[in-house]
């Protein structure tokens, strides 16, 4: 039989011989049988391999350099040894049976049963097997394990080494036990009274001889402990607490801000938990140095993700389950990170305060020299303030100005300052900005700082126009009317420029927007015309000359705008209600521009023209009948309403 | 030569205030440590070895004392005082990298110095700088000198400086204002977070000293409280200044309106408040060399919170935080002098009265971080604990500002350290002791 046939029997036996030795008794023959069997493909072995030395990691077993992991059978054989803290097994030629047979059935045992007989150590010698060596695996070992085997050994081991104490084996399990407490439930501390005792003996010896491991450890059961939401409320928690109450004020603080920073799942629920683990007296401590702990480290703390994690445990539906002794201080704290968000050293705020400050300082000084001083440092600030773009700033500043120039106007830095304002508005003017404190610099201010072809390109070249614009060019270049005109008729056949300007030419309610109107009107197609007369409605003053010749057109959307226009005044109104109702219309030759005016008065609701619709409604003959019919209808209408 | 010795000593104090200021790595250092070594080079070269004294405060040189030299140096020479430095010697052949060591080393504060200057300096490779003290010299800064004695030589030291920057300032005088901020710096690491012991420096004899006392007080008590809240080194020596000239319109305001006792008169009521836009007018002057955080702090810390009090401006401008401090401090500075010079006010009471404040006068949330900065019962406050025990406020405490860090005096258990805030005994402070009536007994153990 070749040497690789031969083990894959072997292995396969091994795990059978072990089977049957935990659901047979030692002396059945089954379990003799198959251990039989064992021996005898082990002699093969020998044959290859003499002493067989098989060594054993949690996944594989290793045999003459080789490792065997690839079957499921190498495994589970390797962890079998392995949790028995078998690292090498060794057996010698000529084994007998019974030796064989007593080995299997000590390593079949399950791994309570085992580490209780005293392990692999006592029973090499206490049953003498001479065949057989054994080299242990150390604990540290086996405590970095994986898996629920380690599980399932720990609490024996824990046990064992607690029994000898054994303190480099107890410290070995101090130095693993965050990664191996993890792997219980918190009610398998709680309700499994070997796995409790075996956690209480370790930490009361920790305690007693180690306090520093014994807080490091003490904090990771306390973190297992408070990390699972859905504890049974029947667990008594209190069974812990006694473990625990060693630990100080400073570790319970430093668990729970731990969690509170790097588990993002802690919410009010953990934190409760926490709260019935730690006895109610020692709450005010634990509160006190989760404060310390903050404030030591604070750059790191004020993180805005801890600032967030507080903010929502503290805005937390189920707030009112953390203890208020902690809710008190994790106020404080998100406070104390609130305030560091907001209290800060503003240079921005510095500067304007100061700039206003120097305002007051000119505003009331009256001394000459002493305003001069001032408006130096005002000055001297040009550049911070057009960086603020702090308009109202400017406006109290342009008004003191005003108020002083009897005194300064004379002086250099007077106008100098008047020219920066003047300036730096115009320019925001001219660049489309819209503010209302603009009408208080157009009124106030007497002459534009620019030239009035800036003006011209800004409108006409780069199309900056806004109601602003055109306010500014009629306060300061009213005599300039006609280049503005001249450019104004290059653009008349440009509808959407047209559309624009207009807009925002209505805005402007000054008698040049009106003439500037009535230049656009005859350039314009029928839109723009429309577009000129609802402009001219929304302005205080207009032309009747220019008005009534429109009433004559056959537009009548272009006669209804100019209508609303001379409604507007009582005399006109009527003159202009008579140019389209008293027309003459024997047999009804003229009656289609009469009905025409009637509609033209019904769609704008001028009911001005009621006493004239009166009058059409009146009138007999049966040419007229449409337009007596149709001069009711909206009589009737307008007096429903 | 001794020209030549005078610009070696300007320019050794401009190196250390800009290296302190700034930083060794600053170019302007370099620029004065590089003139520092070229003239100390040339005196070398000349006379082998020079040996600079401090005699009494002055700068000494062989049989010269430098009255006027020492009078613009004072800085410098309480700076190495304070380090306990009274003789430096400058041997040939100075390299400038061994001048660099030196400097950098006396920037270190007080507290970080070697015990043994001298030799640190030879263990760094620094062969041709002796430094020590002078042989048989009677020195205000004798070892034997008492502790509270030093302190309060510092203190008084301070104050004088401090009254000179005022005076000249309201003289509208040139201001030296890197010695100026070279001081603050020093004012900053010697007195910071000890604003209660400040109070017991200045008696009641020293009554024109009054009001730099208190500027200075304010001044340190705003940089102790800039610094807690994290505001940089510059934003917090600039609080400083700012709050050293937060009432130097003051000195424009008619003396016996200042000083009077009685009610002040409308008019003279007004004239007071002017003090605010006459101190801003002052400090425009100054604008170029101090900036402008002292005109805007000078006008705004009577603003109050709730945007009214004065001077009435026809804008609403929040106050900046840097006013906002200076103002706490002052008021509380002057309600802890209170207690000083006039009658029993203590700390307890000092809580109560800024705390009816809160949200009129002062920004609540800044009130409630000063006293968590500063506790009820201040560093330095002699109290009574409710079991009968005397102790000193050693630390306060952030998250229970009435149970601070307490150091037992008496009867028993002296030097028990107890954190009131969390003493499982619920232990409290019952009253704080006068420290110029019933608690003077107990000054000189703390």
């Amino acid at each position: 039989m070749e040497k690789k046939e031969a083990f894959k029997i072997f292995f396969k036996l091994l795990k059978t011989s072990l089977k049957n030795a935990s659901i047979y008794s030692a002396t059945h023959p089954a379990f003799l049988d198959s251990v039989k069997n064992l021996k005898d493909i082990m002699d093969i072995l020998i044959g290859y391999i003499n002493p067989l030395t098989i060594g054993f990691t949690p996944n594989s077993l290793y045999i003459e350099g080789n490792f065997w992991e690839k079957e499921k059978i190498h495994r589970e054989l390797a962890r079998l040894f392995h949790y028995r803290k078998i690292k090498v097994l060794e057996v010698q030629q000529d084994i007998p049976l019974e030796e064989l047979v007593k080995f299997i059935s000590k390593i079949a045992l399950s791994h309570k049963d085992y580490i209780r007989e005293g392990g692999i150590d006592s029973l090499i010698s206490r049953e003498e097997l001479s065949h057989i060596s054994i080299e242990e695996l150390d604990y540290s070992e086996l405590l970095k394990g994986e898996g629920e085997e380690i599980k399932e050994i720990w609490t024996a081991l824990l046990q064992d080494a607690l029994q000898q104490q054994d303190k480099a084996k107890i410290l070995e399990f101090a130095d693993s036990f965050e990664k191996n407490i993890k792997r219980f439930e918190p009610e398998d501390i709680i309700e499994n009274p070997e796995l409790r005792e075996a956690i209480s003996g370790f930490l009361s010896y920790l305690e007693a001889n180690d306090p520093e491991k014994f807080s490091m450890c003490a904090k990771d059961l306390t973190k297992v402990i408070i990390g699972k939401k859905d504890l049974s409320p029947d667990l008594k928690l209190e069974k812990i607490r006694s473990f625990i109450k060693g630990m100080k004020a400073d570790d319970y603080a430093s668990t729970l801000w731990e969690e509170i920073l790097t588990n993002d799942d802690f919410d009010p629920v953990n934190f409760n938990i926490f709260s019935q683990l730690i006895e109610k007296d020692a709450e005010t401590q634990v509160a006190s140095s989760i404060s310390l702990i903050y404030k030591e480290n604070v750059s790191i703390n004020s993180h805005p993700q801890v600032k967030l994690k507080m903010e929502e445990l503290l805005s937390s539906p189920n707030t009112n389950m953390i203890s208020p002794v902690y809710r008190n201080t994790l106020n404080l704290l998100l406070r104390d990170l609130s305030f560091q968000d907001k209290i800060t050293f503003d240079q921005n705020q510095l500067s304007k305060n100061y700039h206003f400050i120097l305002l007051h300082l000119l505003d009331i000084e009256t001394d000459k020299d002493q305003c001069l001083l001032f408006l130096k440092k005002i000055l001297n600030e040009g550049e911070k303030l057009s960086q603020q773009r702090d308009l109202e700033y400017l406006r109290i500043l342009f008004s003191i100005l005003n108020r002083k120039k009897d005194l300064l106007s004379s002086e250099p830095d007077y106008k100098k300052l008047i020219n920066i304002i003047a300036v730096f508005i115009e320019k925001s003017i001219l660049s489309g900005e819209l503010s209302l404190y603009f009408e208080y610099f157009i009124t106030n201010m007497e002459k534009s700082c620019l030239d009035v072809n800036k003006y011209l390109d800004k409108i006409f070249t780069e199309g900056h126009i806004s109601p602003y614009i055109f306010k500014a060019y009629f306060k300061f270049f009213k005599d300039y009317m006609l280049y503005f005109n001249i450019n104004l008729e290059e653009y008349s056949s440009d509808v959407k420029f047209m559309e624009k300007f207009i807009s925002n030419l209505k805005l402007v309610d000054d008698p040049l927007s009106l003439a500037t109107l009535k230049i656009i009107y005859p350039k314009g197609n029928i839109r723009v015309k429309q577009l000129v007369l609802t402009a001219m409605q929304n302005l205080s003053t207009f032309d009747q000359d220019f008005l009534f010749p429109i009433l004559k057109i056959k537009n009548s959307q272009l006669k209804a705008e100019a209508l609303i226009i001379l409604m507007k005044d009582k005399d006109l109104q009527k003159k202009a209600l008579e140019r389209l109702f008293n027309i003459q219309s024997p047999f009804g030759f003229r009656n289609k521009q009469l009905l025409e005016h009637t509609r033209i008065v019904a769609a704008k609701g001028l009911r001005d023209a009621e006493k004239y619709l009166i009058d059409l409604s009146r009138r007999k003959h049966f040419w007229n009948k449409k337009l007596r019919e149709e001069s009711l209808s909206i009589l009737e209408k307008w007096h429903e309403r | 030569m001794k020209d030549k010795i005078k610009k070696a000593f300007i320019h050794l104090l401009s190196s250390i205030q800009t290296g302190k200021l700034y930083s060794t790595s600053h170019p302007k250092f370099n620029e004065f440590l590089e003139k520092t070594y070229l003239i100390l080079k040339d005196i070398l070269r000349e006379k082998g070895e020079l040996v600079i004294g401090i005699i009494e405060g002055e700068l000494a040189w062989g049989e010269e004392i430098f009255f006027n030299l020492s009078q613009r140096l004072r800085s410098l020479i309480l700076y190495l005082m304070d380090r306990e430095i009274e003789k430096i010697s400058f041997l040939s052949p100075l390299t400038e990298k061994e001048l660099r060591m030196f400097i950098t080393l006396l920037l270190a504060p007080k507290g970080e110095m070697p015990p043994d200057i001298q030799k640190h300096l030879v263990l760094q490779g620094v062969n041709n700088i002796k430094v020590g003290k002078l042989k048989g010299s009677e020195s205000l800064w004798d070892k034997e000198i008492e502790d509270s004695e030093a302190l309060k030589k510092q203190y008084k030291s301070s104050v004088d400086i401090i009254s000179d920057s005022i005076t000249t300032a309201a003289k509208e005088e040139e201001m030296d204002f890197l010695d100026l901020r070279f001081n603050m710096f020093n004012i900053m690491e010697n007195f910071s977070g000890r604003h209660q012991e400040l109070l017991t420096l200045a008696t009641a004899k020293e009554k024109d000293l009054l009001t730099y006392v208190h500027l200075l007080n304010v001044a340190i008590l705003s940089m102790y409280i800039s610094s807690k809240l994290g505001f940089c080194k510059d934003d917090v020596l600039d609080i400083g200044i700012a709050s050293l000239f937060h009432d130097i319109g003051k000195i424009a305001v008619s003396l016996h309106i200042i000083q009077k006792e009685s009610k002040l008169n409308q008019d003279e009521f007004d004239e007071m408040k002017s003090h605010t836009i006459l101190g801003a007018k002052i400090l425009s002057k100054y604008i170029d060399s101090l900036g402008i955080l002292p005109l805007v702090v000078a006008f705004e810390h009577h603003l109050r919170f709730d945007l009214t009090g004065y001077p009435k401006v026809s804008y609403s401008q929040k106050p900046h935080v840097a006013s906002y401090i200076t103002s706490l401090c002052d008021v509380y500075d002057a309600l802890a002098q209170k207690r000083s010079y006039k009658q029993d006010f203590p700390p307890s009471l000092i809580y109560e009265t800024m705390m009816k404040e809160k949200g009129k006068l002062f920004d609540p949330d800044l009130l409630e971080r000063f006293f968590q900065i500063m506790g009820v019962w201040p560093v330095g406050s002699i109290v009574r604990l409710d079991d009968n025990r005397v102790a000193v406020v050693r630390e306060a405490s952030e998250t229970n500002i009435y149970k601070p860090k307490v150091e037992i005096l008496s009867p028993e258990g002296r030097g028990e350290i107890i954190y009131l805030d969390r003493d499982v005994n619920g232990l409290k402070i019952r009253r704080a002791l006068n420290p110029f009536a019933e608690g003077k007994e107990y000054l000189h153990m703390i």
